[in-house]
């Protein structure tokens, strides 16, 4: 019996103490985690942040490549980091080059978002799903978009990737 | 939204609903502006809300609620019992677009840009007759706040507002800063050595805590204005751009004075508290207008100096909508422009106070209008440098905030290159711009009033960055310092230290006890025993921590042995490891291949340290920390100084700057 009680005892040290998770923080799902370099993806060409515009920025705006434009319509994938924002909108993502943290509710958009934020469109099936906040750097393949459009958020994007609907229905399905 | 010091329907007609046979209907006044607690409670006298400056300008507006199917007849409004009579335009009625429920019938009625130079308090009054003859009368009250001659005024006045910056946070920064031994500091920060320092009291209109919008606005207009609102009181109507309007600081000296106004901030330019200087609006998300205003009003407001962040704003957008959703002729350059963030005023506004009607035109490119009015444009740091001999100066340094100080001077000393990934490698530091700027205000021979905000303390406090609001405390602090020596050399010029409100709740719990390998090897081992227990020292254990600075002025490293350790307040729930949150790698393809100094942080960097920290409980939801009610400090250096002591409300502030600079 004593030897029952600190079994119990060590797996339950193991575990280590209870870890709260924030419900807006979700797992994602094993297709999008970048753990390793990745392998080429059938059909799809590896798109860089810092290959859609001209870096640096010039004196005045964004200037798109002509990497970026030859791109439009086709299959690309992006590595990045999920924006993590107050509140989601519902059908999309924000994708940085980097990890930021969008302070909504006192910033509005005076924010710390790049330039070349991508904005990542769940597929339709999945429109009115909000994406909880993913951390870790993720991959996201799917069909390039370019022109500005006016987003659910109320930013205007640029750069917008229709998810791959296999990895859209993956987040919707995520826990 | 619920608009504060608007009074419930009275308590005869409220029963209508239930005994519609028995109380015969009658229009009735909601609100009445300016706000009054002589209104609000029905005939309570209580504080006095609205004040203004003799000859200051402000616009009266109340809230006619009139029986199902009628209209509104007339209205007057009376101070002191005696006709205003309005000048011809200069008045409105508005009964569409409105934010009452859909079940109301009711007039907005207007009159802008009044003044009254009578010291002492009057009384406002509004009368309305509804179209069936049916008369309604509500009285308030307010302010014109009489100024005794000062002796020699100023000639200009530099506000810095540290925002969110409270004592805490100016204490953090010294020990970080200049160091401390035996209980003394060895050297002051720049804001300690001004001569007299009180306290503000912060609250805004509608709560006891502040965000960014009244947190500037009150100070420079006179008056508490409502969350999120920037120069205006609240009203009933959906445009944000039609509100009743209070005349700013800058607007009042440039009409009286002929002052020129500087803004220079790290943020956005279009964010609250530069906005809060010139715009007024009771959206402060409303870019497209906001910065629109800057210009189009610049005949008002006197604006020779912008500065910040915030390009997207300026750049030109598409116009029409495609089929596919994307907008025609939009030559995708990142243009944040957008209609329904953009201004048109109504008439009465326009006539009222001479404003500038605007467009909304997304197309607009901002940049080549501010230089066909004559600003030189800098878009660098190289750029600031070029435009030294400007008459008028517009710098636009970044798409949106401005990059960090912590990661602008990790750039300079070639350790970092966040500023690269954004695509602005080239951005100046706070003191750089303060310098730029009062180099070129300096050249205006009636004097000026500029603004320059450390925006992002509060923005990094509200992410609790430890390392990264410290330093811009830092980078804040040198902007002060150049705003002193320009006053030493000017000496008609005030100079006043300031903060909208304290941000976080942020305490200097301690320091820890162990040194930074302990700290960074607990992180294998995240929990309170490895990382609170065996490390948090307070009381004669947190002793004094040892910052080496470096030649640029700032500490080589946040992350020292037994380095200061800070706790928030008014946190929400977070992971804390306390050290400096780990610079991403440099390429996010290729997070596996890191070079040196990159290579000591982790490969795949954890926002938060959800996995490598230990979990404090935050006081709040969400996932960021948020402003406080406590009071801050004010510190004063220059010409009549000396009125900046003891606890003051902000609106007090700026009736003193006025005083000082001899307004009348």
């Amino acid at each position: 019996m004593r030897n029952a009680v600190a079994s119990v005892f060590l797996i339950l040290l193991a575990c280590g103490p209870a870890r709260a998770e924030s419900p807006r923080v979700l797992q994602p799902p094993v297709a999008l985690q970048v753990r390793a370099e990745l392998p080429p993806l059938a059909d799809t060409t590896d798109l860089k942040f810092r290959d859609f515009f001209a870096l640096p920025i010039g004196p005045r705006g964004l200037v798109p490549s002509q990497r970026l434009l030859g791109l439009a319509g086709q299959r690309v994938r992006v590595v990045g980091y999920m924006a993590r924002q107050e509140q989601s909108s519902a059908g999309m993502l924000i994708v940085a080059p980097l990890p930021v943290v969008l302070g909504d509710e006192d910033e509005s958009f005076s924010d710390d978002l790049p330039a070349t934020a991508l904005y990542v469109h769940l597929a339709d099936a999945d429109r009115d799903r909000s994406v909880p906040w993913m951390p870790g750097l993720l991959s996201f393949s799917g069909v390039l978009r370019l022109g500005a459009a006016s987003e659910a958020d109320g930013r205007m994007s640029f750069v917008r990737l229709e998810l791959d609907p296999e990895l859209s229905h993956a987040i919707a399905a995520a826990r | 939204m619920p608009s504060p010091l608007f009074r419930p329907l009275s308590g005869v007609c409220s029963l209508a609903l239930a005994l519609p046979m028995i109380c015969a209907a009658a229009p009735s006044v909601s609100r009445l502006t300016p706000p009054s607690e002589l209104f609000a409670s029905n005939g309570s006298n209580g504080p006095v809300i609205a004040r203004f400056l003799p000859g200051q300008r402000f616009d009266l507006q109340a809230t006619v609620r009139l029986d199902a199917g009628a209209t509104l007849a007339e209205f007057r409004f009376l101070v002191d019992g005696i006709d205003t009579r309005p000048a011809a335009g200069t008045t409105s009625v508005v009964t569409t677009g409105l934010t009452l429920p859909k079940d109301v019938n009711a007039a907005v009625v207007s009159q802008r840009a009044f003044s009254l130079k009578k010291p002492g308090v009057h009384t406002l009054t509004v009368n309305a007759t509804q179209s069936d003859g049916q008369r309604v009368s509500a009285t308030g009250n307010f302010e014109i706040v009489a100024l005794e001659r000062n002796g020699k005024p100023a000639k200009n006045i530099i506000i810095l507002l540290g925002d969110g910056m409270g004592a805490s946070q100016r204490t953090a920064a010294r020990i970080m800063g200049r160091g401390y031994a035996q209980g003394k500091a060895l050297s002051p920060l720049a804001m300690d050595t001004f001569p007299v320092t009180g306290m503000v009291m912060t609250s805004s209109l509608d709560g006891i805590v502040t965000d960014s919008s009244p947190g500037m606005s009150n100070y420079v207009t006179g008056n508490k204005s409502a969350n999120n609102t920037e120069g205006v009181f609240p009203d009933d109507t959906a445009d944000a751009f039609d509100n009743p309007r209070i005349e700013y600081l800058s607007e009042y000296l440039h009409r009286t004075q002929g002052k020129a106004l500087g803004i220079v901030t790290t943020a956005d330019v279009f964010d609250a508290t530069p906005a809060a200087m010139a715009v007024h609006t009771s959206n402060r998300g409303y870019g497209t207008g906001i910065v629109d205003q800057f210009l189009d009003d610049r005949g008002l407001t006197g604006l020779t100096v912008l500065m910040g962040g915030g390009r997207k704003w300026f750049l030109p957008n598409g116009d029409k909508l495609k089929a596919n959703g994307t907008l025609e002729g939009q030559p995708m350059n990142g243009s944040q422009r957008d209609a329904r963030s953009d201004y048109e005023l109504p008439s009465d506004v326009v006539a009222g106070w001479g404003a500038a009607r605007g467009a909304k035109d997304a197309g607009r490119d901002l940049i080549k209008d501010f230089e066909g009015a004559g600003f030189a444009y800098a878009p660098d740091r190289a750029g600031l440098a070029a435009a030294a001999s400007a008459n008028k100066l517009l710098g636009l340094f970044s798409y949106s905030n401005m990059n960090v100080a912590f990661d602008k001077i990790n750039k300079r000393r070639g350790a970092s290159t966040i500023v690269d990934d954004y695509g602005f490698p080239d951005q100046p530091m706070l003191d750089e711009m303060a310098g730029a700027a009062l180099n070129v205000l300096a050249k205006h021979k009636q004097g000026f009033i500029a603004m320059i905000e450390g925006a992002s303390i509060d923005k990094q406090e509200h992410l609790m960055d430890t390392d990264r609001w410290l330093l811009e405390v830092l980078e804040f602090d040198r902007a002060v310092q150049v705003a002193k020596d320009f006053a030493a050399k000017h000496p008609d010029t005030i100079v006043i230290v300031t903060a909208d409100h304290e941000c976080s709740g942020a305490s200097i719990i301690g320091a820890s006890t162990k040194p930074i390998t302990a700290l960074q090897a607990a992180t294998g081992t995240p929990g309170t025993a490895a990382q609170r227990d065996a490390i948090v020292g307070t009381y004669q254990a947190s002793k004094f921590p040892k910052y080496a600075i470096a030649a640029d002025g700032y500490p080589v490293s946040t992350d020292v042995d037994f380095k200061m350790l800070i706790g928030y307040g008014a946190n929400s729930d977070r992971y804390e490891t306390w050290l400096a949150n780990p610079t991403p790698t440099q390429d996010s393809q290729q997070p596996f291949v890191g070079t040196a100094p990159l290579s000591g942080y982790p490969a795949t960097p954890n926002v938060r340290n959800a996995t490598t920290g230990f979990l404090i409980t935050g006081q709040v939801p969400g996932d960021s920390a948020v402003h406080t009610a406590t009071d801050v400090p004010l510190s004063a250096y220059g010409r009549g100084a000396a009125a900046f002591t003891g606890v003051m409300d902000n609106t007090d502030v700026f009736f003193k700057l006025a005083k000082i600079v001899g307004a009348r």
